[in-house]
């Protein structure tokens, strides 16, 4: 799952829920939010988002991929839903 | 949500949702960039009885739309039982076209089909979608017929080539979008398959992609948007870098790439019978049996289709083998990397590559080593060179076209010339 960076908008890959990300084009170190909300839920989250401010960490949101389409290139564009 | 959304049961069972199908090779254009070199029939099409059971096959294995190409579709004198028998399976039909003839008649016959959706191609302005698509007056056709269109019940889209001829116009082309009134606008990069191979002053480099994103984002977000155009970048429009959350259908709801569905959830289909797992991989390479001798889902349990379904990390190679997206990008589009290179795995037409070179003042330069043998879905071979980026070449600055308005037609023409290789 990736998620993007807050200053640049690529795409960058958490290694370990709740670690610091660095964003592979810009270089800006951020904390997807959802892992933010956990440490919330624990308890330890006034501290954990201390820490990331701190470390001049931006939060941002995860990456879902609500609606991946496929879509080959003679394709029509897909946005022709039936209904 | 469109029926080409990926649930997550599509996701357990990787069968196919969505077959492009060229029902026919006949074509009344002659594309400089066809990479099917369409234009006579192939020798053994299938007969109307044998279109109508690959539909109930079709049915069968789970597909739920079926976009109906050329050729051209409507050269088929049966092209309106074939898309009649889809909407009545159940399936959307849909149909991409140059539309040089698509007449009132023809737009009847689809309206009576169930046809959902019709998606024009439009490879620049006047003179320079004329010169690609090898026939004068074929741009003025296109655009009249997507005026008609706009009459009727059938969804309207536009879909573009890019490439050295059609960037400079892509501004231009936009503005006359919002002016037809389409819903969506699909771009793809013109790959070197078919006639695009023997014509390499035509394809963009890799390089070229720097250019190419930003001005994708400006008319997205400053002309596609506000007029409620829908834009599509193909899949081999990519990938990552900065431009992907802006570009990428669903971006901004955190969608991105995942990687080449060919085989997955995507079938193609020759008008002889052959199936692969995508309509534009080459047909040598990628043929999984013929329709003729064995069953749709026959063909998805064997190979090369089986394997497609099962890709790993351990096709990439070079670049995308080090690249910090190869487990999640498997290097893109199969189609794109395997008519470059003359394999998968590696793909030069990536943002992501062209960023990262330019940040160590490099870039990517695709040089020709080898023609394609002149058949329908054939490749050449190219080298990647890896240059400094203020080396020179001879193709003409994408920049000095946009600032001299446009291309004389001596240079249309010389830049689409043949290569002799
Ligand atoms: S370099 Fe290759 S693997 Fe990496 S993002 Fe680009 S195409 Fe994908
Ligand atoms: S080969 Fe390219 S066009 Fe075909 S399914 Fe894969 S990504 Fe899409
Ligand atoms: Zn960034």
């Amino acid at each position: 799952m990736l998620v993007t960076c807050p200053k640049c908008r690529s795409h960058a890959r958490p290694k370990e829920p709740g670690e610091e990300v660095e964003c592979p084009h810009c270089g800006a170190t951020f904390v997807p939010q959802s892992q933010a909300r956990k440490w919330l839920v624990r308890g330890g989250v006034i501290l954990g988002l201390g820490a990331a401010a701190a470390a001049g960490s931006a939060v941002v949101v995860d990456c879902e991929d609500p609606q991946a389409e496929v879509q080959p290139v003679y394709g029509l564009p897909a946005t022709f839903d039936p209904d | 949500m469109s029926v080409r959304a990926i649930t997550p049961g599509d996701r357990e069972t990787s069968g196919p949702i969505y077959c492009v199908w060229e029902i026919t090779l006949a074509c009344d254009l002659g594309c400089r960039h066809c990479g099917s070199r369409a234009g006579q029939q192939r020798p053994e099409e299938l007969t109307t009885g044998e279109c109508l059971e690959v539909v109930d096959q079709l049915a069968k294995v789970g597909v739920r739309e079926v976009t109906l190409i050329g050729g051209e579709a409507y050269l088929r004198e049966d092209w309106g039982v074939i898309a009649a028998a889809i909407d009545e399976a159940g399936m959307i039909c849909t149909i991409t076209t140059g539309a040089r003839n698509l007449t009132d008649e023809r737009l009847e016959t689809a309206v009576r089909a169930g046809v959902t959706a019709i998606s024009i191609s439009l490879d620049g302005l006047g003179g320079t979608h004329d010169a690609q698509r090898g026939a004068r007056g074929s741009f003025d056709a296109a655009v009249d017929a997507a005026r008609r269109i706009g009459d009727t019940p059938i969804r309207l889209g536009v879909n573009t080539q890019i490439n050295r001829l059609s960037l400079p116009e892509l501004d231009g082309l936009t503005a006359l979008l919002v002016e037809l009134g389409v819903e969506a606008w699909q771009v793809q990069l013109t790959v070197p398959m078919g006639r695009a191979a023997d014509r390499p002053g035509l394809l963009l480099q890799p390089y070229d992609l720097l250019t190419l994103f930003p001005l994708l984002v400006w008319l997205k977000e400053t002309r596609l948007d506000p007029a409620g155009i829908v834009f599509h970048p193909a899949n081999n429009v990519g990938y990552f870098g900065p431009y992907e959350a802006r570009l990428r259908r669903g971006g901004e709801r955190g969608a991105y790439w995942r990687g080449c569905a060919a085989g997955k959830y995507v079938l193609g289909l020759e008008a002889d019978g052959t199936i692969k797992g995508c309509p534009s991989l080459p047909t040598t390479a990628y043929a999984g049996g013929n329709l003729r001798d064995i069953e749709v889902v026959e063909a998805l349990t064997r190979e090369p289709l089986q394997r497609m379904q099962g890709r790993t990390t351990a096709d990439l190679w070079g670049f995308c083998q080090e690249c910090y997206y190869g487990e999640i990008c498997l290097a893109g589009c199969t189609w794109t990397s395997h008519a470059v290179l003359g394999r998968p795995g590696n793909n030069p037409y990536c943002i992501h590559r062209a960023l990262e070179h330019e940040k160590q003042g490099l870039r990517e330069r695709l040089v020709k080593t080898e023609a394609a043998p002149g058949e329908p879905f054939d490749v050449g071979r190219f080298e990647v060179v890896l240059e400094p980026d203020e080396a020179s070449d001879s193709t003409p600055s994408l920049v000095d076209v946009l600032s001299e308005g446009g291309w004389s037609r001596r240079e249309l023409a010389r830049i689409l010339r043949a290569d002799p290789t």
